[in-house]
């Protein structure tokens, strides 16, 4: 029980060195730098507003995350982020942010991510990229422990089918998604 | 093998996870070591995942500055205005570096060679991915070129070619571009190659890949590259 952390300084310390994982993974959802700066920013100012109901410090993280869960998932029900493979638009935006992005082997990654349906998206990158447990994503995701395995099976599964396919046509070029 | 086609994927991707208890974890590591189709599966995703954590490592900027509760801090602008210019100076160099399939070798030397500048000192990684023998060429080409203009410029010069996938094959023992790799081993130019494409080879093979003398192994090429990426090295694709 830390009662005083959520008052103290530390917390707000705490709260900015999450920003580098949220972004990373929020970013790894929508891939829309915009996007992902602003749906982090929601969930730290959440975070700030709701900070009493933060019994734990050790939770920070895990609590964090599932915030920025809820607020992406308010952002695809408002903005029905179902898009189709058909309707992805891929663009190359010039931005010298995407410098070190404009290469073959990163742009394929994002594109092979971004194929993946939003569900499968959100498991992979939580695991992956920030290294949760099984048991802590589900938590996250309010999902049953089973169905993170299974979901996180699939895709890694399909994320490999679609690396291949794009290796098998070789595609040329930066494939960045923009969120509509 | 039908030993075991009980080991599931979604035991594999628990390996990876670090999801496994002891019991399991022997028990699947078993499964691997004793069934080259599963390693081979195993390798391919633990690579995707490696791929996937470093394209991921350093996502893109938002195009407005967010700092949380720190924006106020006069130091932070003028760090960002030095980071946007270095990041702009990188564009550009990408921009010349950066060639689709479909240019021509000499559009494309002429590009990597506008950046070659005099008396600096250069970095240049060549990647290549395929054993089409065109490619492969181009490829030689393209480090004979960039060589030759930097001596003309009396520009330093650290180059290094970076073998992967069907590319192994090009520094392979017994490879015909053996005596090319060799001279241009000569002047200086590094030969690597992926450990997880010679471990691929190695299992489908089913003996141990040899390379050329002139050639060393890496890792994974990705990490490879991707590093080289991050500091600054210039990049050319076959």
């Amino acid at each position: 029980m830390q009662q005083g952390f959520s008052h103290s300084s530390s917390f707000n310390q705490s709260l900015e060195g999450h920003w580098q994982g949220l972004y990373r993974v929020c970013f790894s959802w929508c891939h829309d730098p915009q996007l992902a700066a602003d749906l982090v920013q929601e969930t730290l100012h959440s975070a700030l507003k709701n900070k009493a109901k933060l019994k734990d410090a050790e939770h920070l993280k895990k609590w964090l995350y599932k915030v920025m869960v809820n607020k992406w998932h308010d952002h695809c029900r408002q903005y029905k982020q179902q898009v189709s493979l058909d309707d992805i638009t891929l663009i190359d935006d010039g931005s010298p942010e995407n410098d070190h992005h404009y290469n073959e082997v990163v742009s394929r990654m994002y594109k092979a991510m971004s194929l993946l349906v939003p569900e499968q998206r959100e498991v992979l990158s939580l695991v992956a990229l920030e290294g949760f447990s099984y048991e802590q994503v589900a938590n996250i995701l309010d999902i049953p422990a089973g169905t993170v395995m299974s979901r996180l099976c699939r895709s890694r599964k399909q994320l490999k089918i679609h690396l291949q396919k794009m290796d098998a046509h070789d595609a040329p070029g930066i494939n960045i998604r923009r969120v509509k | 093998m039908k030993a075991y086609e009980h080991i599931t994927e979604e035991q594999l991707n628990a390996l990876i996870d670090n999801e496994l208890h002891d019991h399991e974890k022997a028990q699947v590591l078993d499964a691997i070591n004793n069934d080259d189709a599963l390693a081979i599966e195993f390798n391919n995703l633990r690579k995707d995942m490696d791929l996937l954590a470093l394209a991921y490592s350093q996502p893109p900027k938002p195009p407005k500055t967010f700092a949380f509760e720190s924006d106020r801090q006069p130091g932070k602008l003028m760090v960002a205005m030095a980071a946007s210019i270095v990041i702009l100076v990188g564009v550009l160099v990408t921009s010349y570096l950066t060639f689709n399939s479909d240019h021509t070798v000499s559009e494309s030397f002429t590009a990597v060679n506008q950046y070659i500048p005099a008396g600096k000192d250069n970095k240049v990684l060549v990647h290549v991915s395929s054993n089409d023998k065109e490619r492969i060429e181009k490829a030689l080409d393209k480090v004979d070129e960039i060589l030759i203009s930097s001596k003309k410029n009396h520009s330093k010069l650290d180059l290094i070619v970076v073998a992967n996938a069907d590319g192994l094959n090009m520094v392979r023992d017994g490879s015909p571009y053996a005596d090319r790799i060799k001279s241009l081993s000569a002047s200086n130019v590094r030969f690597v190659a992926c450990g997880f494409a010679m471990e691929n080879a190695r299992l489908k093979e089913g003996k141990e890949v040899t390379l050329l003398p002139e050639a060393n192994k890496v890792p994974a090429a990705l990490t490879e590259i991707l590093d080289r990426l991050k500091e600054g090295w210039l990049y050319v694709k076959s």
